[in-house]
């Protein structure tokens, strides 16, 4: 054993042992080497009798999948299949009718067996990212797209992964996935399969966004946000507001600094949020102060594609007075929030008085 | 016909319950360990999935030894530091990336485990895995040269190296 002082040492024993803690992800737990292999099997059991059906077989599913292959242009270097892929029928995407104004290709339609991660790719600022997607199963565990990179059009999570559950036959996915834009920059696709033999077709294509793009990525910590509009906000606060809480970006439980509401003012609290864990996506932003009496925002975060609310209410019944607010999600939600008083959203609560 | 293949069929469940009885309960101690070297769960799922499937494949003469956890681990330990070998050979940048992005994802880690995890992250792939199996998994200089395909000496120097890095990063130099 190394000569290495007791702190450190404490501490990397303790990071070791967080690594270790992680719970062994579905994908794995369910691989199962033996289960891609049967059609090997049958052929060493019954090669001499029924070879030529074998080969028929064969150039059965080499014809669909090329057949899936048809219309595709020059499909890029598909990801290379795993060493345990059996062949299926590559499944089809259709996507042209749909792509939203102005979008290019990125990633051309690519087909792929099993987990694999497609070439990284730089996204413009303000680009927003469209994926068209096909696979051949359709039932849980699903399979995903993870996307990452600072290119993520998605401001409050470094990276997204959508679970593949849209049901449009039995035993395969289809679907699109559409971003706002974001800062720009690498962005890297990976798609998830469940079991090493699913096999996937993938395309990915940019497109102009409306939403505002950002100069910063997400600060680590709660710090203000110096940056225009983030997604997930209506507007900045409105002419004549006077904000009390700047744009802030956290995750997970935090309590806001103590604001002072002036009297007969409507307070507005404008938040977004997106998780990136499928069973923790609720974002809840409560106050101590009884006084408070307006309604509380509380909502969901929708994994991977975020939503954003704005709530609102008058302190000390319109006496105004210090407000503390907290926010209080799981670790894995992102949120911004931005907090107002006055300005033009005054109709909701009624007119100072 | 039919009793040659039911035969098989017999044969191969137990082959394959062999197999499962003795690389399944591996299976997270391999990923813990490819997670701590790769940093990066779907780069170390795929280090898993590619051991597994190198020893189903040689399982006929894997499975009549008595060092298959050892075998497991030296495989998944070189298809680590290989993999990311190659990756980086072609330019390849995501693992950076998502290592960067990832970091700060896990709120519920302490600080401290942050901190340690940025710091971990600035050491060389043979470092991590150097420091991974002596410290993780406590084997020995010897047993870790091994499993890593170096000298003894080699693994301390990463061990050494590694750690002098650790405590610069952390401000302790």
């Amino acid at each position: 054993m190394p000569d290495v002082d007791s702190r450190l040492d404490r501490e990397l024993r303790s990071f070791l042992d967080e690594i270790k803690a992680q719970p062994l992800p579905q994908p794995l737990a369910d691989f199962h080497p033996a289960t891609v292999r049967s059609g090997r099997k049958v052929l060493n059991v019954l090669a001499g009798t029924v070879a030529v059906a074998v080969i028929a077989a064969t150039v059965t599913v080499f014809a669909i999948e090329l057949n899936g292959h048809r219309g595709a242009g020059s499909p890029a270097p598909a990801a290379k299949a795993g060493p345990t892929s059996t062949p299926k029928p590559t499944p089809s995407i259709v996507t042209d009718s749909s792509l939203p104004p102005g979008a290019k290709v990125l990633i051309p339609k690519t087909y792929g067996t099993g987990t694999k991660t497609l070439p990284t790719v730089t996204l413009g600022p303000n680009e927003g990212i469209w994926i068209a997607y096909s696979c051949s199963s359709n039932v849980m565990p699903f399979n995903s797209i993870f996307v990452s990179g600072r290119g993520v059009p998605a401001f409050l999570a470094p990276n997204i992964q959508w679970w593949l559950h849209q049901f449009t036959t039995p035993d395969r996915c289809s679907g699109t996935l559409p971003t706002d834009g974001g800062q720009g920059g690498p962005l890297t696709v990976r798609f998830i399969a469940v079991r090493p033999s699913v096999t996937w077709t993938v395309a990915v294509y940019e497109f102009p966004s409306p939403a505002i793009a950002v100069s910063n990525p997400p600060p680590s910590s709660t710090p203000l946000f110096p940056g225009p509009t983030p997604p997930f906000l209506y507007a900045p606060a409105p002419r004549g507001a006077k904000v009390l809480v700047k744009i802030t970006y956290g995750w997970g439980s935090e309590t806001l600094p103590t604001v002072t509401v002036a009297p007969h003012l409507p307070l507005v609290i404008e938040s977004g949020c997106i998780s990136t864990s499928a069973s923790a996506d609720t974002l809840t932003i409560g106050s101590g102060d009884p006084p408070f009496d307006g309604s509380m925002g509380s909502g969901r975060c929708y994994y991977g594609t975020g939503e954003g609310d704005s709530t609102g209410g008058t302190v000390g019944s319109g006496a105004g007075g210090p407000l503390t607010l907290r926010v209080t999600a799981a670790p894995s939600v992102r949120w911004v929030i931005l907090v107002y008083e006055g300005g033009g959203s005054t109709s909701q609560w009624g007119p100072p008085t | 016909m039919i009793s040659s293949a039911l035969q098989v069929s017999a044969s191969d469940a137990a082959r394959e319950q062999g197999f499962d009885v003795t690389v399944g309960s591996d299976t997270a101690r391999l990923f813990s360990l490819a997670l701590s070297i790769l940093r990066d769960e779907g780069e170390a799922q795929d280090a898993v999935q590619e051991t597994l499937v190198r020893a189903w494949r040689s399982w006929d003469s894997l499975s009549r030894t008595d060092h298959v956890g050892r075998w497991l681990t030296r495989v998944c330990v070189n298809y680590c530091i290989s993999r990311r070998r190659y990756l980086r050979s072609r330019g390849w940048p995501p693992l950076q990336m998502s290592e960067l992005a990832g970091s700060p994802g896990d709120a519920s880690s302490s600080a401290q485990i942050v901190d340690m995890d940025r710091a971990y992250r600035r050491l060389s792939l043979k470092q991590r895995a150097a420091i991974a199996l002596t410290y993780g998994y406590g084997y020995t200089d010897d047993e870790s040269a091994a499993l890593m395909g170096c000298r003894p000496g080699t693994v301390r120097t990463h061990v050494a190296r590694g750690l002098a890095t650790l405590r610069k990063e952390l401000g302790d130099a």
